[in-house]
């Protein structure tokens, strides 16, 4: 059916919805009555369509306005006793009669029908509501039965199925709805560096700030001004200077969903693969709201387009492009903040750094003396350091060190301690550890030298 | 240390989370918080000093000396000090992300000032420092401690605002628990003088939120601090608008006595700002006669009057008699002008062809799966009265059909429908012709003489429903029902009672009084005669909480008492129980606590245990509350709701089974007590006497006299009746026990059966009016619509049958004609329940979430529902009636009491025909599928067209441009957001659904009302220039004199006060 036309001496009038909904005729109802007949194709299938967030029913109100206010506060007063009642009279019905005793009981029959042990099958083609083809791993294809108890909203061509032992009939859904790789991106368990960690870099943290955590904590702030919050950012800058820290730190500090990755992970071997694996991240991330993404070496598939002459490259480009639309494309992105961090700002492609997809340019300078001087001494804070150890003099030197030049030079430094069985880190050793570091940076030549 | 906490993300979010309400905001990103790293602290400790730039080192350094001068004994020093702090800490420019520096640097010394500054001698310095040691308490101190009022107490009386928004927000957090605290410790001189101190600190406060646009923080103080009574001082042309929305959205949730307080300040606001039309909203809201009087008279007498008239009409609302004496007006606010604009809106959209039944069901379009034709109808009087009603919705005010006026005589009626259906058929006529009394007099008046009395009853009834919300200047009805209440016949009488209670619903005519009340304490007349007379006086009298008729009620319902309910076999007792309470309620509509003293009155005279005076008790309480969104009261139909009668009554009748031995004498006793007609004599004392002595083997015999027992009691009871209502009760119960006495050597097992079933049967009456209170009570504001509708879920599932089966009902009021997709969908699924009961329900809910939208995708519902319900009649009845309450009016008409885009003013009377049609519905079996269909006509008080109309200041439609879109809740966002989204832009007259907002496109005109919704009328807009046409002329002076057209047309588009100038 689903042929039904709208109201066709309804007032088509304007502002009326008349004709609005679908002319979805087939309803469930006449199951009951009817002799056979060719199966009508099934109304709805896979989970994509009705995704977004948890089912509708159970959705709470949305409680307008945003801003802190009174008003907002009777509001969700009011939502809450509601709940409380909810809960009250779920709590007084369970007593009277508890639900796990029947759903336990249903349970148990549900298993019964399954029975044991279960083929796993591929499902590959729904042909009504009632049936479909699927195919095991060793071989044939078979037109098969889909019991009423499988959640046909979940059903998709490609998912995993249960099949029955004997009768290979659909009894359940292996579910795997999330792209096992995105997963790995989640960051779990948050890194230890946190803000105190970064020496200097006030403004940038002050703008990473709020950029990605206020709206996110203090979405009504913005409301209040009347700006919609930035979107994205990018961070540049020298190697070493701190950009990857920065973004440690976010996450150490931030409740949201932290999901990193680095640019050279979206490049895939199959075609295809790169910008299936953005849209998935982005899918996780929207679900998982709010949530940050951080995508590192950014460079790796954002550089500027050209006439590619490898497939290779032309993918590289085609999961830009899907970078590109994920972060302002059409769908709206909810509570999705993301980050990016290059050393190479000036290859990227000027589509990926346009305001609306990356709203801030932080750039991540090399330090300067006051900064030096902090980052020597968070690094050389937990170290055993002699007395005659002078920082100062590596700090005035004229040489450009970064953060992570520092670091390097004060493990250098006691590495060489080490190697001489002493327990303290003297001045000379972080001369030494400072020329050695220098030396390498400047590939092998000479500190002093200039040619 | 200060550096310590310099870095720490939770102390640097500190300030934009120090406002007072903040508590209340989760956080929201409320994530999964991860473990704190433990490393990140030890590091910090040893961050040193040295951290610091140098200027800041510098600033810390500049500070700390200041502290040390502060300090110092000598004043002027002192005095330097500190005004260098102060400059310091407001010049500080801070980012929103962390605590300005001079505050940071001072966190340590707080403890210090402090301290010193409890030492400090009397002076101008100590108030100097009291500031700002205020200021740093911000920051510093311990949450609840309210150090940054107490010290800006005992500093200067200098004004707040000086110090930032972002103090003065903190203060007000302070300010507001500190008045709390001072009211809840109760009168005294220091609390007085306390709350006169912050009074004093409010009335600075509040002119600087105003002036820098935060009007809701300023309402929010007022309110906290119970002031509201200044705001009016406060608010002007160019903030009125917001501030009145605020107070208007906060009304709906602040506690009781305080909503009225808040909308009253609105409602001075905006007579303060002559906003007539919002004002009368008001008043309309606050249900204040006064108010409304005053409003209307007060009003300057042009395109604003009639605006007030058109508001008054529409919401059904009857002004005093010699208030208005113009004819033009009078006639607005009689409404009779709505035929007119309906036809006008029918003719501008080109639907005023009538359609029959067969356009609405579409049966060419039923999947008949079965194959050939569908079976006849099997019961072709149903299908007849099925296609009556369907005809009656679907023409409704079109003064046109092709069934009924199909020819001169009206065979219709009389030809192919038979006893009640005729009566029905006959009363389509009057929905036919609504609100054009004078057109449908002369037709209907030709029947009225018929000699079928059904038609004569049906033409009655026509009456009443051509007039419904249209009232005519000779009260033809009361004219020509009035005689008719008191004749023998049973129809007519309905008809005529029945007729009076649409026509005159929500005027409060004593006439009609006059008439109905006589027939209500009639104790010869039959228990639906009783009910119907009592539902039409509550309607007439809705909301107005009439003591003298609450009385003649309270007597009425005692008076049958011993009403007992019967599921589904008689009209008569259906009618009684729902219909007679119901009448009871609608009087106390929407007054709140107004009726507790009734509810009082009922336990006392109609006894707790009379079912009716239970059913009573709680359509009161639903009525009463009906649209306030009353949190206890959800609260407590929700728990009536969680029992379960019948199990209870398992239980119960297992345990009389075990208790059976008892004495004799207990029989005796209730003998004696009958001589005695003491109202102490109660249900359960004749209960427990039955009971008492009851042996198994007899309960045959003791069925037989038992039955001979109940006549007698009857009998008892209607000599009784007579008598005041006070004792009626008792009679009945020494009747009953009579019963029992005469059996009294075989005490009947089966009478104690029969007592339980009864308690059963009206616990489920309880719960289903208690179905219907919950969505009464929430409909009125949107989270608790959206609240009870999630709360449903679990009635579905844990729900007796009694509460599955009104459930769906309910959320047909709930979301009357807003047919929302998800309910679209939980109905659809309801409609294949097992029991009929729900599936009835489900399939009339349908019609009624749909009711006048045409929504395709609810017809494609019902027609299939129609071909699986081809072979029950009776449901096929019911999807018959969703289909034709679809198609209400064509879709030109909504059954909504609310306006469209909002939910603040509900209309009494359309409000009340629809819960009496719902009443009627709980039991359908009785009522619309037995012979009281004629109750679905109370709809025609519902009715109301949903449209937009635009007319001159004489009443001519004026079509202008409108954007309709969808309505977007902006009440306490910052700027000017866009009120509607997604919008369309129409030429007037247009329709409006749910959920929609019209707004003026042009500027040539501006409009009176404050919504636009229903009539609007128009005025020109003085300052308005027609550009277009000065365009034209321009581009085509400029092509005969030859010059550049472009150039004059660039010019055109200029301001107007230019091109006027240019051309």
């Amino acid at each position: 059916m689903g042929n039904s036309p709208s109201f066709p001496g309804g007032p088509g009038g304007p502002g009326g919805p008349g004709g609005g909904g679908r002319g979805d005729g087939s309803g469930e109802g006449e199951d009951a009555k009817k002799k056979f007949e060719p199966p009508a194709p099934p109304v709805r299938v896979g989970r994509r369509k009705k995704r977004r967030g948890p089912v509708a029913t159970a959705k709470l109100p949305l409680v307008t306005p945003t801003a802190k206010c009174r008003l907002r506060l009777l509001k969700l007063e009011r939502v809450k006793d509601y709940l409380l009642m909810e809960e009250e009279f779920v709590a007084t019905q369970e007593q009277f009669k508890p639900r796990e005793l029947k759903s336990e009981e249903e349970r148990s029959k549900v298993d019964d029908i399954r029975g044991s042990p279960m083929g796993v099958g591929t499902l590959e083609e729904i042909i009504d509501d009632n049936h479909a083809i699927v195919s095991s791993a060793v071989g044939p294809e078979y037109y098969v039965y889909i019991s009423s108890f499988v959640d046909k909203d979940q059903l998709e061509p490609n998912c995993s199925v249960l099949l029955h032992n004997k009768v290979n009939t659909v009894v359940g859904i292996l579910a795997d709805d999330v792209d096992p790789m995105v997963n790995v991106m989640k960051v779990d368990k948050a890194p230890l560096e946190s803000y105190a960690d970064i020496g200097g870099l006030e403004a940038q943290i002050q703008e990473i700030k709020e950029a990605v955590e206020l709206p996110l904590t203090h979405p009504e702030l913005y409301e209040d001004i009347g700006i919609k919050p930035p979107k994205g950012v990018i961070l540049y800058g020298e190697p070493g200077t701190g950009k990857t820290l920065l973004a440690k730190a976010v996450a150490n500090s931030t409740s949201a969903t932290f999901l990193r990755i680095v640019g050279s992970e979206l490049i895939q071997k199959y075609l295809g693969d790169g910008p299936k694996l953005v849209r998935e991240l982005f899918r996780v991330a929207e679900d998982m709201a709010p949530s940050i993404v951080f995508i590192d070496e950014i460079d790796a598939v954002g550089t500027k387009r050209y006439d590619a002459t490898s497939g290779g490259e032309r993918e590289i480009q085609r999961t830009m492009l899907e970078l590109l639309n994920q972060l302002d494309g059409f769908d709206a992105r909810g509570d999705v903040k993301v980050l990016l961090a290059t050393n190479r700002i000036e290859t990227l492609d000027p589509a990926l750094l346009r305001p609306g997809r990356i709203d801030r340019k932080i750039e991540f300078p090399l330090p300067d003396e006051k900064t030096k001087r902090r980052i020597f001494n968070i690094h050389t804070s937990r170290m055993t350091l002699a007395d005659d150890v002078n920082l100062e003099a590596l700090i005035m030197s004229k040489d450009q060190l970064s953060g992570a030049d520092i670091k390097a030079v004060c493990t250098e430094a006691g590495l060489m301690a080490l190697r001489e069985r002493r327990m303290r880190v003297n001045q000379a050793d972080f001369i030494k550890a400072k020329e050695n570091v220098m030396y390498k940076k400047n590939q092998g030549v000479p500190e002093g030298l200039y040619l | 240390m200060a550096a310590e906490k310099d870095t720490s993300p939770m102390e640097e979010d500190k300030p934009t989370s120090s406002n007072g309400n903040a508590d209340a905001e989760k956080d929201t990103a409320g994530g999964p918080k991860k473990d704190r790293k433990p490393g990140a602290e030890a590091v910090k400790e040893e961050d040193g000093e040295e951290d610091l730039s140098e200027e800041d080192a510098a600033l810390k350094e500049q500070l700390e000396l200041l502290v040390e001068r502060v300090q110092d004994t000598d004043a002027g020093v002192q005095k330097l000090a500190l005004d260098t702090i102060r400059s310091e800490i407001r010049s500080a420019t801070s980012s929103m992300t962390s605590v300005p520096k001079p505050l940071k640097f001072l966190r340590p010394h707080y403890g210090t000032l402090k301290e010193f500054f409890a030492r400090m001698p009397v002076g101008d310095n100590k108030v100097y420092m009291a500031d700002v040691v205020s200021v740093l308490a911000m920051a510093m101190a311990e949450d609840g401690e309210r150090e940054c009022l107490t010290f800006k107490l005992q500093g200067s009386r200098d004004n707040p605002e000086q110090w930032g928004h972002e103090y003065v927000r903190h203060l007000c957090g302070e300010i507001g628990a500190e008045h709390a605290s001072l009211v809840d410790a109760g009168a005294g001189a220091a609390a007085e003088s306390g709350l006169e101190d912050l009074a004093r600190l409010v009335d600075q406060i509040v002119p600087f939120l105003v002036s820098s646009n935060a009007e809701p923080e300023a309402v929010d103080l007022l309110m906290e601090v119970d002031a509201l009574s200044k705001l009016p001082v406060h608010a002007n042309a160019d903030n009125y608008e917001r501030v009145c929305n605020y107070l208007k959205s906060c009304a709906a949730y602040v506690p009781e006595p305080d909503d009225q307080a808040v909308l009253s300040t609105a409602l001075q606001i905006y007579r303060q700002e002559s906003k007539w039309s919002l004002a009368m909203g008001i008043a309309l809201r606050l249900n204040d006669a006064e108010a409304v009087q005053s409003i209307y008279s007060g009003c300057p007498a042009g395109a604003e009057k009639l605006q007030l008239a058109f508001d008054l009409a529409r919401s059904s609302w009857v002004l005093h008699e010699d208030v208005e004496k113009d004819e033009t007006l009078l006639e607005v606010l009689a409404n009779r002008k709505q035929t007119d604009y309906f036809v006008h809106l029918a003719t501008d959209l080109q639907v005023m062809e009538a359609k029959q039944p067969e356009d609405i069901y579409k049966s060419h379009l039923v999947d008949n799966r079965s194959g050939g034709v569908l079976p006849a109808a099997v019961d072709s009087a149903r299908t007849n009265l099925a296609a009556t009603f369907v005809n009656a919705f679907v023409n409704a005010g079109f003064r046109t059909d092709k069934l009924l006026n199909a020819d001169e005589e009206k065979s219709w009626i009389y030809g192919r429908n038979k006893d009640h259906g005729m009566m029905s058929a006959a009363a389509s006529l009057g929905m036919i012709m609504m609100w054009d009394v004078d057109g449908a007099l002369p037709e209907i008046d030709r029947f009225l003489y018929h000699s079928e009395e059904y038609v004569k009853a049906g033409m009655l009834l026509a009456v009443g429903v051509v007039s419904s919300t249209v009232r005519h200047d000779v009260d033809p009805a009361l004219a020509l029902l009035s005689e008719r209440v008191t004749e023998d016949s049973a129809p007519i009488r309905h008809g005529s009672i029945s007729g009076l209670g649409i026509a005159y619903a929500g005027t409060s005519n004593e006439q009609v009084k006059d008439v109905l009340v006589p027939v209500l304490l009639d104790a010869e007349a039959a228990g639906d005669t009783a009910a119907l007379a009592a539902l039409s006086l509550g309607l007439v009298f809705a909301g107005t909480a009439d003591e003298d008729l609450a009385g003649i009620m309270v007597q009425a319902l005692s008076e049958r008492a011993d009403a007992v309910l019967s599921p589904g076999d008689s009209s008569d007792g259906a009618l009684l129980t729902r219909l007679m309470p119901l009448g009871l309620g609608l009087l106390f509509l929407r007054t709140q606590e107004a009726a507790d003293a009734v509810a009082e009155s009922l336990k006392a005279f109609v006894g707790e245990k009379s079912v009716l005076a239970r059913v009573a008790a709680i359509a009161l309480e639903a009525c009463a509350y009906a649209g306030t969104g009353n949190v206890l009261k959800i609260q407590r139909f929700l728990t009536i709701c969680g029992r379960h009668p019948s199990a209870d009554a398992e239980t119960a009748a297992a345990a009389d089974a075990e208790a059976e031995a008892a004495a004799g004498s207990a029989a005796a006793a209730a003998a004696a007590s009958t001589t005695a007609p003491s109202g102490d004599v109660n249900g359960t004392d004749s209960e427990s006497s039955g009971g008492s002595g009851a042996g198994l083997d007899s309960a045959l015999n003791s069925a037989l006299t038992g039955s001979l027992g109940s006549g007698a009691a009857a009998e008892a009871a209607s000599s009784a009746s007579p008598a005041t209502g006070g004792s009626a009760p008792a009679a009945a119960d020494a009747a009953a026990g009579a019963g029992t006495a005469n059996g009294a050597d075989t005490p009947s097992a089966a009478d104690r059966k029969k007592a339980r079933d009864e308690e059963v049967a009206a616990s489920e009456a309880e719960q289903a009016i208690a179905v219907l209170g919950l969505a009464l009570v929430a409909m009125g504001e949107e989270l608790g619509t959206a609240m009870t509708i999630r709360a449903f879920g679990h009635l579905q599932q844990y729900g007796d049958l009694s509460v599955r089966r009104a459930m769906p009902l309910a959320l047909g009021l709930l979301s009357i004609s807003n047919p929302d997709v998800l309910l679209t969908d939980t109905l659809s699924k309801l409609t294949h329940e097992s029991d009929p009961g729900v599936y009835h329900a489900a399939v009339l809910g349908l019609g009624l979430i749909g009711a006048g939208t045409n929504n395709s995708r609810i017809a494609g519902l019902l027609r299939s529902l129609s071909a699986y319900f081809s072979k029950d009649p009776a449901a096929l009845f019911v999807v018959r009636l969703a289909q034709g309450l679809l198609h209400t009016g064509k879709g030109l008409i909504t059954l909504s009491p609310y306006p469209a885009d909002s939910k603040a003013l509900c209309n009494r009377v359309s409000l009340g025909g629809l819960v009496t049609v719902l009443f009627a519905c709980l039991d359908m079996k009785a009522t619309i599928l037995g012979k009281s269909h004629y109750l679905l006509y109370f709809l025609s008080l519902a009715m109301t067209p949903r449209m937009v109309t635009t007319v001159d200041e004489d009443l001519k439609p004026l079509p202008v441009l409108v954007r309709v879109g969808q309505a977007v809740d902006t009440v306490g966002q910052a700027g000017r957001p866009k009120r509607i989204t997604g919008f369309q832009t129409h030429t007037t007259p247009i329709l409006l659904a749910c959920g929609e907002r019209a707004e003026l496109a042009t500027d040539e005109y501006l409009a009176s009302a404050s919504v636009l919704e229903g009539v609007v009328v128009l005025t020109k807009n003085p300052e308005w220039v027609d550009v277009e046409n000065e365009m034209k002329a321009a581009v085509s002076a400029g092509a005969s004199s030859s010059s550049a057209p472009k150039t004059s047309a660039e010019t055109a588009a200029a301001p107007p006060a230019e091109s006027s100038s240019a051309a």
